[in-house]
């Protein structure tokens, strides 16, 4: 029961904070097409902009790794 | 290294001006500053072009755009050569060039309008051919009279339903004075002859439209011909268009062959031409002499210096002046690197050059990127494949100027998967059990614990670097704040971290006491900066976490290779299993060459440069000719 609440856990802290993750590049993303076609030299600036939410992402899965061996 | 710069200015009479930019224009040092900072009352005046050379603008314009219309009409020649030496920018214009200018201009819009008419008429063909052939039976069976106007017809889909409903209403518009023959050209096309008085046929042709259907057209030169003379025709040209369309192709090939160097070799000559008179505009001129203000590397300025002197019998002189620290955002950057380095120079021109007079990150990059790439494949397999498919792409494009340096970039990529591949033990995955293969450091599938600390302690290095880096910066500017704050921000990391591996007892309990030290002498630190935005630093100890992106996305790799040698060996037959294998192993390296390079490259872009790198730098493009047609 407790390693199956745990696996739960840790999926939910992966899971949503990859949601969140993918919805702030999407709209970073769309935007960041529309500069690099208007001006093709900001494609390293906004390549950082759009890679920056994935911190998101390591955060929920650190939450993770932590919830899988940290608590067991 | 940014390849350090002096800032010049090149004095002489106006009467050496011609000959002074052929010479910077050979020598290719110098970047023309187009803002040069006069100051005061100054008796310089911008140098105004003379009629003469207007005129001569406005002509090689002209020529040029003539010669670019012809290089883009005319097929290329893959196994032409271009290298070569380009004309020296006097011969451009001479009045044979321009003779024989004419004479290839008037030769290719012959060739190409001809082309265009044959291919034209192709098309029209090849659309209608099929309804040509199924209407040649009918078009015998006309009666053939002036009296009578026979109008080619299309119908979609047409069913005995929709023939009757076309029928009628030709019935209607004619009072039942028509002929309508059709044929089926297949399940969703008719073709039809239709035959009515000639009086009717105008009013007939208009009403087509409203009821469905289509007029077939006819090449505009059979227009007036009886349709059975124009559809025989048309199935005649029908088979010898092609040979005529490759006839035409066959003498613009042999027009490229003959005059393709020679226009590029002019395009190159007048090129270089335009940029001295379009140069000139950033000149500076007092009465009797000019100035040309600009920058070169340091190391290029005593060998223009002594051909000036040379050419000009010492009366055109450069003059050097010291770059200031307030310059640094106008002195125009080069970098410089080791061979092997080289073409990691693109992925810093990716973000933004660095500032003059500040850190170039080319090394670091050079071995970060092919580090962190192999550390999150780490497969010996993807990485024999990825370089077979490198060499692939280097043999069939030698001479690109993005795939060059991308393969090289690779080549170092791929060596340290291969490299990881071995310490994980990894070779399609855990397939290299299979074959003996072992981990020779970690299994990273099932060592999550050993692989976060790996790529925690990764992070603290490297974003450690990045601060000593930063306090390079600040100390080389002189600013005292930054050091501090920076100082600060690094006994704070290395505390901190000291503290973590302290209660995870990596290191022994007793070091609590220092590195607790340490972080609150980094805090002290901070403060003693006497600035808010010191504190900032802190947010290189969450910078540090996201280098356990190194471990997710490689162990999620890793978990990709499992599953594909898991489906494969569950589908019982070997064939299959490769095959599976092969699927969804080839899936997990496309994702292996994208997200892996996007990820080492941000970990350098963010976590990296965010403490030392200063972009804005001005890009250093020299005056100099063209060599290769580009």
């Amino acid at each position: 029961m407790e390693m199956g609440l745990i696996a739960i856990g840790a999926g939910l802290a992966m899971g949503l904070s990859a949601l969140a993750t993918a919805i702030a590049q999407a709209r970073i993303g769309a935007a960041a097409v529309g500069a690099v076609v208007e001006k093709p030299e900001t494609f390293g600036t906004v390549l950082i902009l759009l890679v920056i939410p994935e911190t998101l992402a390591i955060f929920g899965f650190t939450v993770a790794i932590l919830l899988m061996f940290g608590l067991r | 290294m940014i390849v350090p710069m002096s800032r010049l200015r090149c004095v002489g009479p106006k009467s050496l001006l011609r000959q002074t930019v052929d010479l910077l224009h050979t020598e290719g040092v110098v970047h023309i500053e187009s803002a040069p900072a006069l100051g005061g009352a100054s008796p310089l005046a911008r140098l105004a072009a003379d009629d003469a050379i207007e005129r001569e603008h406005v002509d090689l314009d002209r020529l040029r755009a003539q010669v670019t219309r012809c290089l883009l009409l005319l097929p290329e020649r893959p196994d032409a050569e271009r290298a070569g030496a380009a004309h020296p920018s006097g011969e451009a214009v001479t009045e044979s060039n321009r003779a024989r200018l004419a004479a290839v201009t008037r030769r290719l819009d012959q060739l190409t309008r001809r082309r265009k008419l044959v291919e034209d008429e192709l098309s029209l063909l090849s659309r209608y051919g099929r309804v040509m052939e199924a209407l040649a039976p009918l078009v015998r069976r006309l009666p053939v009279s002036r009296d009578l106007a026979s109008i080619g017809i299309t119908l979609e889909r047409a069913d005995p339903e929709t023939l009757g409903r076309v029928r009628e209403a030709l019935g209607r518009l004619t009072d039942d004075r028509f002929e309508l023959l059709t044929a089926e050209v297949d399940p969703t096309l008719t073709a039809g002859m239709l035959v009515v008085p000639a009086s009717l046929g105008p009013r007939i042709r208009a009403a087509l439209g409203e009821e469905g259907l289509g007029e077939m057209p006819v090449p505009a030169s059979l227009a007036d011909k009886p349709w059975g003379r124009a559809v025989a025709v048309v199935l005649n040209r029908r088979v010898r268009l092609p040979a005529a369309l490759a006839r035409l192709d066959a003498a613009l090939q042999s027009l490229s062959w003959h005059r393709r160097s020679w226009l590029e070799a002019l395009d190159r000559a007048l090129a270089n031409r335009l940029s001295q008179i379009e140069a000139m505009a950033w000149f500076y001129q007092t009465e009797l002499t000019f100035l040309i203000d600009g920058w070169a590397p340091r190391d290029a300025v005593a060998g223009l210096r002594e051909r000036l002197r040379r050419e000009t019998g010492g009366r055109v002189v450069v003059d050097t002046t010291e770059t200031l620290p307030s310059d640094s955002a106008r002195v125009p950057v080069a970098l410089s690197n080791a061979r092997w380095m080289a073409p990691f120079e693109r992925l810093v021109h990716l973000i933004s050059l660095p500032r003059y007079g500040t850190i170039d990150p080319t090394p670091f990059l050079a071995v970060g990127f092919p580090f962190f790439f192999g550390m999150i494949v780490g497969d010996v397999a993807y990485g024999v494949i990825l370089l077979a498919a490198l060499g692939w792409v280097r043999q069939r494009w030698p001479r690109h100027p993005v795939a060059g340096p991308a393969v090289r970039i690779g080549v170092w990529a791929c060596a340290w998967t291969i490299v990881f591949g071995v310490l994980y033990g990894e070779c399609f995955g855990t397939l290299g059990e299979r074959w003996g293969i072992a981990p020779l450091l970690v299994d990273r599938l099932h060592a999550f614990p050993v692989m976060l600390a790996a790529t925690a302690g990764v992070g603290v290095l490297h974003v450690g670097l990045s601060i000593g880096l930063g306090i390079a910066t600040a100390v080389r500017a002189g600013r005292r704040s930054d050091v501090l704050s920076k100082l600060g921000g690094l006994c704070i990391l290395l505390g901190a971290v000291a503290l973590i591996a302290g209660a995870f007892r990596v290191i022994p309990a007793w070091t609590r006491w220092p590195a607790a030290g340490a972080a609150g002498l980094g805090v002290l630190l901070l403060a003693a900066s006497r600035e808010a935005k010191a504190f900032m630093e802190l947010h290189n100890l969450v910078n540090v976490l996201s280098y356990l992106r190194l471990m997710g996305i490689g162990v999620a790799s890793a978990a990709l290779a499992l599953a594909a040698n898991l489906l494969g060996a569950m589908s019982g037959h070997v064939l299959a299993a490769v095959a599976i294998g092969a699927l969804v192993h080839g899936l997990n390296l496309v994702f292996a060459v994208v997200s892996p390079s996007i990820q080492a490259l941000r970990l350098h872009y963010v976590e990296f440069f965010e403490n030392f790198f200063q972009s804005g730098g001005r890009e250093y493009r020299p005056f100099r000719r063209v060599e290769r047609h580009q």
